[in-house]
């Protein structure tokens, strides 16, 4: 006759359970410790300077001397009541949606391309290329692009009007401004963010596929019934992923693209704050608009992953 | 052997105490912060001939340290607890850094400001040195870069079309610029000759100023009244204008989203009429770089034009003070603060004053007989980049005269003819004044009117969304107040 434990195993004191996982997992652990430590020192720690958002910040008097603002929603009012904050708020909103809508699918279906390619050699030059414009920097993408798209001396704008049409001003009109930013974040992050789903895609059991041939798939039909039902929770994730980012809509790039011309279209929450908060010494500002943008992020994120659970696609 | 070792340890104790000693005498250290990029200064301290002077003659360590990037970097730094004793800043910053106690109050080191108002000169307006009562800024002869914008053409082509009337109103520039930009004037077969070029919005203030208007938010005085460029009865006439422009294809398209200023070799190949500082065209360098492009490009200017009022070439601050400032650490050490002056008073001195204008006296200039200053020739190579050390400003019409004899005309020229005076640096704001966001509209609604993107019968509407959305008419009202109080205007 078995005896039975004084408590069952998921059921024993936290302190006891600790103590056994580590003794029966050290090695583990300890492999742990300096993503944690990593994560307490540089992610953790620094948020105490979040108080500086309910304070009037003075540098000589430091976080925790500077005095508190009354009323204590000062700087979130500030930001709100500003009428230029609506029109910031939209284009941060609009250009996001417009990244993610457009950025998702064109990864997607360049891995699917990629993973087709029966010539291997092709498969591997035209995915290397395709990763190249990830490592250039914004400023660099930003030349690349007045080289391109200048209206007086721009390549498109030369053939434009060689051809007889007139110049498009890509680079100075609210009109096409949006576009411009959507179209190189594509064209930068096309390669790049298409890894995730041809590792992905190269871990579907080949079984499948040889299966699905013996019972006459073509080519679409193994891509409609395998490739994507196995990289679907891959799909959602970096879906989730990017709505967490939905208010980030990309600062670098901004930041480096925004002349006066194009402001009412291009201005986005981190780039006036940026301006406002930072350039001109208004941190509880600045820190104030960061955690709102914060939470919201994460209320996104939290939502989306509750909607995804209902198609057993969520993370958590 | 062991009193041999010992003796050794004693000798090494003696000795090191002796370095730790020698090293009390090393010179005292002083950073101070600038934005003026001097891009030609050497990257080794051994190789600066300024600093190793100052070092020479005060025993002073001077590190003068350029940040990119300035407002945001100089912020990172004070915040980051870096160690500094002075950097430089505008009004509006050093008011800022004052109301946190963060820098040194000048007023009672009277035999300091009075050595540099001694060497470089006393303005009587000095408002934009102070915060709450005190001084924090230190005095400096600034530079008056706002006269420097002229109306550059081609002399060539004028000599090219001498039936071409060379514009004195703003219509006569409207039809100078469509002739050259549609008669291809460099005869290269292509329609490409760019009409008006400048410096952003700004640069139109070239076209608009002769109409009493600049495309902005400029407090000015007009028959003892405060008001602001956006209220003149004008503004309209001078929108339609710079929309023709705009509509006919005159303006240079990459005149307001160009990130980097234009450049003068780039200008130099098509464009017909720059509204630049002379200092970036004229200049011997500058000329070299054109014709290295294009040997056949020939910079001159022309006068301020005028329409229905009086000549006026574009705006410049009536607070001569107001350009950047350089301001103390409100913790420097006594020896710091020793030192600090003795580089001050250093530059009041004419050996000190020379340095940071034109280098060393033999070296890199020469006294002629009737006591001008003449240039070592390929002196200004080596000399390019001695204004980052201009703490204490300069006498501009003297240091021009020196520095860029061949542009001495032009400058003489520009510095005499009148400009769009404003009053903005005197108005000081409550900390929860939010310009910044009323000035990026008001830009990206000029722009919007000159492109067509809005009608300009909207105007009115556009000035009561200022009033309504940007609060401009409380702002307007305490710039009266502060105007009037300051004595600068009756109402």
């Amino acid at each position: 006759m078995s005896t039975t434990p004084l408590y069952p195993a998921n059921k024993q004191p936290l302190g006891v359970r600790f103590r056994r996982a580590m003794t029966r997992w050290w090695p583990l652990y300890l492999m742990l410790l300096p993503g944690i430590i990593y994560f307490l020192v540089y992610k953790y720690a620094p948020m105490y300077g979040l108080v500086i958002a309910f304070k009037k910040f003075s540098i000589k008097k430091g976080i925790l001397g500077s005095p508190w603002v009354t009323p204590w929603y000062k700087y979130f009012e500030q930001f709100f009541s500003s009428p230029a904050n609506r029109n910031v708020i939209k284009n941060t909103i609009t250009l996001s949606l417009w990244k993610l809508a457009v950025g998702l699918f064109p990864s997607l279906i360049f891995a699917l391309a990629v993973s087709e390619c029966r010539n291997r050699f092709f498969a591997r030059i035209v995915q290397t290329i395709s990763y190249l414009p990830h490592f250039l920097s914004w400023v660099v993408v930003y030349g690349i692009c007045v080289a391109m798209l200048s209206q007086s001396n721009g390549v498109v704008n030369t053939f434009i009007k060689k051809m007889g049409g007139t110049a498009i001003p890509f680079m100075t009109s609210n009109k096409y401004f949006q576009a411009v930013l959507v179209g190189t974040d594509l064209w930068k992050a096309l390669g790049w963010g298409a890894i995730i789903y041809l590792a992905a895609i190269m871990g579907i059991d080949t079984s499948l596929y040889e299966a699905a041939t013996v019972d006459g798939c073509g080519r679409f039909r193994q891509i409609w019934y395998i490739t994507l039902p196995c990289i679907r929770k891959i799909f959602v994730v970096l879906l989730i992923l990017n709505v967490g980012k939905v208010l980030d809509a990309g600062f670098n790039q901004v930041y480096v693209f925004l002349s006066d011309e194009v402001r009412s279209s291009g201005e986005i929450i981190d780039t006036w704050v940026y301006t406002q908060g930072i350039g001109k010494m208004n941190y509880s500002l600045s820190t104030a608009v960061g955690l709102m943008k914060s939470v919201l992020s994460c209320v996104l994120v939290f939502g989306t992953n509750a909607l995804a659970r209902k198609w057993d696609s969520a993370i958590w | 052997m062991k009193k041999l070792i010992s003796l050794l340890l004693v000798a090494v104790m003696v000795l090191s105490f002796g370095l730790v000693n020698a090293s009390a005498e090393e010179p005292v250290t002083i950073i101070c912060y600038t934005n003026d990029n001097a891009n030609n200064a050497p990257t080794d301290l051994k190789d600066d001939f300024v600093y190793q002077t100052i070092l020479a003659r005060t025993g002073v360590d001077f590190r003068v340290v350029y940040l990119d990037e300035y407002d945001t970097s100089l912020a990172a730094r004070l915040m980051g607890g870096d160690d500094w004793h002075m950097f430089l800043c505008d009004a509006d910053q050093m008011r800022t850094y004052a109301a946190q106690d963060m820098l040194l109050p000048l007023s009672s080191y009277t035999d300091m400001l009075n050595t540099i108002y001694g060497s470089y000169g006393e303005d009587t307006n000095i408002s934009a040195l102070y915060y709450d009562g005190e001084m924090y800024a230190i005095p400096a002869a600034k530079a008056i870069s706002d006269y420097y914008l002229m109306l550059l053409v081609r002399n060539d082509w004028n000599e090219k079309y001498p039936d071409l009337k060379v514009p004195t109103t703003v219509d006569e520039l409207y039809d100078y610029c469509h002739f050259l930009a549609n008669n291809d004037p460099d005869g290269n077969g292509i329609k490409d000759t760019i009409g008006f070029t400048g410096w952003g919005i700004n640069g139109l203030s070239a076209i608009t100023a002769p109409y009493d208007v600049v495309l902005g938010n400029y407090v000015i005085i007009r028959d003892g009244k405060v008001t602001n460029s956006l209220l003149q009865p004008r503004m309209v006439e001078a929108l339609e204008m710079c929309k023709k422009f705009f509509d006919e294809g005159l303006l240079d398209p990459d005149m307001f989203s160009s990130n980097s200023q234009v450049k003068a070799h780039v200008i130099a190949c098509n464009t017909a009429v720059a509204a630049m500082p002379w200092s970036n065209i004229l200049k011997a360098a500058y000329v070299a770089q054109y014709k290295e492009v294009n040997p056949e490009a020939d910079y001159t200017w022309i006068g301020a034009l005028s329409q229905g009022g009086d000549p006026c070439y574009g705006v410049a601050k009536y607070d001569k003070y107001a350009g950047d400032h350089a301001v103390i650490n409100a913790d420097v050490t006594d020896k710091e603060l020793e030192a600090i002056f003795k580089v001050l008073e250093y530059m009041c001195t004419e050996e000190g004053m020379m340095l940071v204008y034109a280098g060393v006296e033999n070296e890199h200039w020469t006294r002629n007989e009737d006591g001008s200053i003449a240039l070592v020739p390929g002196a200004d190579k080596l000399t390019n980049y001695t204004h980052m050390y201009q703490l204490l400003g300069r006498n501009d019409a003297f240091y021009l005269q020196v520095k860029f004899p061949e542009a001495s005309e032009a400058t003489a020229f520009g510095l005499a003819t009148p400009r769009y005076i404003y009053y903005n640096t005197s108005v000081v704001l409550p900390d929860d004044f939010n310009l910044a966001d009323m000035e990026n509209y008001v830009k990206t609604q000029m722009l919007a009117f000159i492109k067509g993107e809005r009608p300009i019968s909207e105007y009115e509407a556009f000035v009561q969304e200022l009033n309504d959305n940007y609060a401009f008419a409380d702002y307007m009202k305490l710039a009266t107040e502060q105007l009037v109080e300051q004595g600068l205007a009756n109402e």
